[in-house]
């Protein structure tokens, strides 16, 4: 990406909505995190903001060359352009491109009408040609902390202690992920990379960052897939690429694999993964068996850890239909996990 | 007689303008998903569009999806985000502040009121409230000069006459103001269940009911508009439909449930003429294969494209193909349209249809070696049999003599 056509771009839209000013200095991101590309912005105050492009058209495999690409300003022209000079399925595109400004949005309007769940949005536009490619940006408060995969990376403790701390997180992501699918939304990656740790003296908090927006994926030559997210971190129907099937029973998969690896430090789509074959189903088969005798490994068997690991089943179910019913019954069993009570002392 | 729609879809470009400027359509049938209403209104502030010619579906039957697939359904916010029976009974208010809208939205571009209503894949709630909610905007939106129930009628609905026949038993009941229906077949996959690849394929029980239901409503008294339509619409416009509507992507020309599932294919677009002797939407890639042995200036449809399909069939873009769909139908269609009834008009597709197995015959018996090239005729002519089949049960159904 041209990152200095960025910044203009960005100087620009926030000099024309009045929130510009003269002390803004700006950095490159360079390490790219999720699916957009970003800079950060910082104010006099040292306080930072994070401007995000996300790019609908980036995976789709057509050259079109910069003089063309003057005249696209919107997916519709994009789509018009296609049809008339690609042998392309543009129903299929234009359903994904949809897609990918749909969860774009989604995400605004979740952002800015939840607290505390994701970062606050100063500002967005939905359709945007930038830089040969038709996109939605958006500016963000940028979140100081750590994310979660930093912080598990050096957590060297006790497992039980480990498992308490876990359970705290899903006490507080599940809250988070009430909210957020109250607003019609599903966050589609997430991964520990992004989940931030806002560590405020004893009181943690997490803050979800960068949404999946569907990336079109070619599994073979004649087939494609559209997918949203990491497949590391993916329910199996994202990993097939059932795009339009996603819904928030595919975020308890994901969060399952990302409490399992806080547990266990095994990430077990990457454990089980193979050529051509569904991870996903392996995991189920040995969810009694190899599985469950790693998440057990080192640590005394009690009431809370059995509950906690029965939950993990249950989260982790291939059939969409066999995990939680509702987002409201997950986060009520989550609150049942209690320190008092366990029998781990006994 | 029947005339021309097209179903509006993304990627418009000039393609309406075009079509109706170049006589072969006759209006089209918008869509809120594919585009805001405002750009819509935008659009129709143009002079080969007007109020007559002008449909606006609103699309709630996706009201029923999964909201990832709304597109810009809910830019409208009142757009009932995967409606629930309740919805309805209770008088939500919500869903009448979108049946408010919509009557507004409609007004402000067409004279007819598509009604709102619900894919109908089993003889339930989704189906009477269709016909409740037809009735309230009938009495509620007063202004229209017609109004359309939307009948989305699941393919396996159409597997037993049995429930047609309740279906229409329903329909003649509950109805009482009996003006226009906006039909269109909710297809289980875009291509078929058997293994064979071709778009008008269907087993002649189903196609038959599908006709015989048509036939039924038309004796009613209803208007008809049948939309998502392919060559299929000529088999509409044989029992003398009122309009037939058809887009320029394969998608709108057959509604199927696999879009709401997952989209699978971003497969390579292959070239395809309409051809109407042969009643088939046929490969270019096939057509050059053919030419190799025999002249197959007897598959054209008479458009302006004709020459250079002939002569190099990638000489044509695919908006060429689409504007091309459009003629050919245009062409068939007003060859049936100047047949005074139905019997006259039944004998000439019938006639169209033999002469289009005749065809396919010939092109058959000198590629009986070239066993890829007889196999794609074999698909491509598969409906053709089944079409006749059909016919002949729809006469025997409707009582045709």
């Amino acid at each position: 990406m041209d990152y200095e056509k960025f910044k203009q771009l960005i100087k620009r839209e926030m000099m024309s909505r009045d929130i510009w000013k003269d002390t803004y200095t700006f950095q490159v991101n360079k390490n790219i995190r999720g699916q957009s590309k970003s800079i950060f912005i910082l104010d006099n105050n040292k306080k930072k903001y994070i401007a995000k492009y996300f790019n609908y058209t980036e995976d789709i495999d057509i050259k079109i060359n910069e003089n063309d690409w003057q005249n696209l300003k919107s997916i519709n022209d994009y789509l018009n352009y296609l049809d008339e000079n690609f042998a392309v399925q543009i129903e299929e595109i234009s359903e994904g491109l949809a897609l990918k400004k749909r969860c774009f949005t989604r995400y605004v309007i979740a952002s800015n009408e939840t607290t505390n769940v994701f970062p606050k949005v100063y500002f967005n536009i939905e359709e945007i040609n930038f830089d040969c490619s038709v996109g939605g940006i958006l500016l963000e408060e940028a979140i100081n902390g750590l994310t979660l995969e930093e912080y598990l990376r050096n957590l060297k403790c006790d497992k039980y202690i480990k498992i308490i701390e876990c359970i705290n997180f899903l006490k507080i992501i599940s809250k988070k992920m009430c909210e957020y699918f109250s607003k019609d939304f599903v966050h589609r990656d997430l991964s520990p990379d992004n989940i931030m740790i806002i560590d405020d003296s004893n009181n943690k908090d997490y803050k979800i960052i960068d949404p999946g927006v569907v990336k079109i994926v070619s599994r073979n030559s004649t087939k494609g897939r559209v997918k949203f997210c990491k497949d590391s971190y993916s329910s199996p129907e994202q990993y097939l690429g059932y795009g339009s099937s996603v819904d928030f029973t595919s975020d308890i998969y994901i969060l399952g694999i990302v409490i399992y690896e806080f547990i266990t430090g095994i990430n077990l789509i990457n454990r089980f993964y193979k050529p051509d074959i569904l991870p996903h189903n392996e995991i189920n088969a040995m969810l009694d068996r190899t599985v469950e005798d790693w998440f057990y490994e080192d640590i005394e068997e009690s009431s809370l850890i059995d509950r906690l690991y029965t939950i993990i089943k249950k989260m982790l179910q291939c059939r969409k239909e066999d995990r939680f019913k509702t987002i409201e019954s997950f986060a009520d069993v989550i609150e049942t996990l209690n320190l008092e009570g366990d029998d781990i002392n006994d | 007689m029947t005339k021309y729609l097209i179903q509006h879809g993304p990627a418009k470009g000039s393609k309406i303008e075009k079509a109706i400027v170049d006589n072969y359509c006759d209006g089209v049938v918008f869509s809120p998903r594919e585009e805001t209403i405002e750009s819509i209104q935008n659009y129709c502030n143009n002079n080969f569009l007007n109020k007559n010619n002008t449909f606006y579906d609103p699309q709630f039957y996706y009201a029923r999806y999964d909201s990832s697939l709304y597109k810009n359904l809910d830019k409208n916010s009142t757009y009932p985000s995967e409606i629930k029976r309740k919805d309805w009974r209770t008088r939500d208010e919500n869903l009448l502040k979108y049946f408010d809208n919509h009557a507004e939205e409609s007004f402000s571009i067409s004279n007819h009121l598509i009604t709102p209503g619900l894919c109908i894949d089993s003889l339930d709630w989704k189906f009477d409230h269709t016909l409740e909610i037809y009735n309230f905007c009938v009495e509620k939106y007063k202004k229209f000069e017609s109004y359309y129930l939307t009948l989305a009628i699941g393919e396996n609905m159409f597997h037993s006459k049995n429930d047609i026949d309740e279906l229409l038993e329903d329909i003649n009941d509950e109805i009482e103001f009996k003006d226009g229906i906006y039909f269109f077949i909710v297809h289980e996959n875009a291509e078929n269940n058997s293994n064979i690849k071709n778009y008008e394929y269907m087993d002649e029980e189903t196609l038959s009911n599908i006709l015989y239901f048509l036939y039924k409503l038309k004796n009613m008294n209803f208007k008809i508009l049948s939309a998502y339509n392919f060559l299929n619409a000529v088999l509409f416009s044989m029992i003398d439909i009122d309009y037939v509507s058809g887009g320029w992507f394969n998608t709108l020309r057959k509604f199927s449930k696999d879009r709401f599932e997952s989209v699978d294919t971003f497969g390579i677009r292959k070239k395809r003429y309409t051809s109407i002797p042969l009643l088939s939407y046929f490969t270019g890639e096939l057509a050059d294969l053919i030419s190799q042995k025999i002249n197959i200036s007897f598959m054209t449809s008479g458009t302006p494209y004709d020459e250079n399909f002939i002569n190099d069939y990638d000489s044509l873009s695919f908006v060429d193909y689409e504007q091309e769909f459009w003629i050919s139908m245009h062409n068939v269609i007003q060859e049936i349209n100047s047949r005074q009834n139905i019997e006259l008009k039944i004998d000439y597709v019938v006639q169209i249809i033999k002469q289009a197995v005749l065809y396919y015959d010939n092109m058959m018996d000198n590629f009986i070696e070239e066993k890829e090239i007889s196999n794609k005729l074999k698909n491509s002519s598969a409906h053709l049999n089944k079409w006749l089949l059909a016919i002949d049960l729809f006469k025997k159904k409707a009582l045709i003599i």
